[in-house]
Parts: C-alpha cells; structure tokens; sequence
C-alpha cells in the first residue's frame, strides 16, 4: 500500500509542489496544526487516528 | 523542495487513511486495498489538474480538496457497484460520512467554532448523493464540496443558525 501510494503521489500531486506563490492565483491548505497532526498518523494506531479526528 | 514533498507526501498519506478509516467506522464500508490504491489514484490524478489547472500555491496539502475528491470518487464507485434507492443504501452512507468526515476537518481547522449543523449537512449529502448517481444538473461534485467548506472556514458567522443559509 505504502508504495503504491508514493508511486502515485510522485505521479500526481507530487509534481504540483512547483507552482511557486508567485505565479499563482490563490493559496490555500491545512493549518500547520492540523497538517502535523495528519502527518503524524504514520505512526498510530488505526484507533488512535480515529479518535484524532472526534476530539474537540 | 524534498523536504516539502515529503511532509506534504505524508499529510497527504494520513488523510486518506483517516478517510478510509472513518468510512468503515461510520458507516461499516470496508473497501480493500486495491479498491482504496484506484479510487486515491483518480481522485489525486483529477485534484492534479485542478491545482495545475487553476495555479494553487498549497501552503500544506489542501484536507477539504483531498477529501472532497476521494467523497466523490468513493461514492461514484459504489454507486456502480451497488444497488442504491433502497432503505439503506450504501451509496447515501457513503456520502453522508464523506460529508461528515469533512465536517470533522473543519471543525479541526477551527478549533470547534464551526460545525455545520444537521440541516446543512443533510442538504451536502443529498447534493453529493444526486451528483454520484448522475443527476449532476441537482449536485454537487468534489470542487463544489471541498470549496464550500474552505468558504466556511474563511467566512465568520455571527450566528448559531444554519451557515450554509449565509453564503
């Protein structure tokens, strides 16, 4: 699954990364916050994810 | 620029298993994992486009456009794969937990100021629903979605009634 996942990350998404703030129309994304949350998930528990996401 | 692409890469990675996750958990969808790897395809593929297409500086990776698109995707594979119009019909739950589960990120992203209520989440979802059974011109697809909830999250309602009646 991981590298099934890379492979179309490096295909898709991966390659938007050089649209600079310069030429762009608009920005936009996660907080940095909730971002490092989610990046932070490779190492939980599948409960643990879940229970990120209800908490208030 | 490596290091970028890698923690977007991994915000990325976390969404769509919480997303899957949270699909199973609310509505007990279980989808395998060639079934999760082709649906993450497209819908990174289209969402692809549309950043390359509409020059989106992303400041992290973008959770309402991820997850508007895997919705929409997911709810159009299992419209084709099930029979829906029934009582409980999967591809209605599918799109209630999409919905939900962006409901969830926005509520993360705000720190719990926003949190649409029933009413408008209901009106998401049958507009969701309609748009993945092919009644388009009554639905709305990934960009709407995902663009309602970043309109939500930028507008400040001084109010407890329904957001969506706002805008």
């Amino acid at each position: 699954m991981n590298d099934k996942f890379d492979e179309i990350w490096a295909a898709t998404l991966g390659s938007t990364l050089d649209i600079t703030k310069e030429e762009a129309v608009t920005s936009n994304g996660l907080d940095d916050k909730t971002a490092s949350m989610f990046e932070g998930f490779h190492n939980k528990s599948d409960k643990e994810v879940l229970a990120a996401l209800t908490k208030d | 620029m490596p290091e970028r692409n890698n923690s977007f890469r991994e915000q990325a990675r976390g969404l769509t298993r919480a997303f899957f996750l949270y699909l199973h958990e609310s509505c007990g969808i279980s989808l395998d994992e060639d079934t999760q790897i082709n649906l993450i395809n497209t819908s990174f593929v289209h969402l692809g486009n549309h950043i390359r297409l509409h020059r989106i500086y992303q400041n992290n990776i973008d959770g309402f456009k991820v997850c508007g698109f895997l919705s929409y995707y997911t709810a159009k594979h299992i419209a084709s794969t099930t029979t829906h119009g029934a009582t409980q019909d999967p591809v209605k739950e599918c799109c209630r937990s999409g919905v939900e589960f962006l409901n969830k990120l926005l509520k993360l992203q705000s720190s719990s100021r926003y949190d649409l209520n029933h009413d408008d989440k209901a009106y998401l979802t049958s507009m969701l629903y309609a748009e993945a059974v092919n009644n388009c011109e009554i639905g709305i697809g990934a960009n709407g979605l995902a663009s309602i909830f970043s309109f939500v999250l930028k507008v400040n309602p001084k109010t407890t009634e329904s957001i969506l009646s706002k805008l």
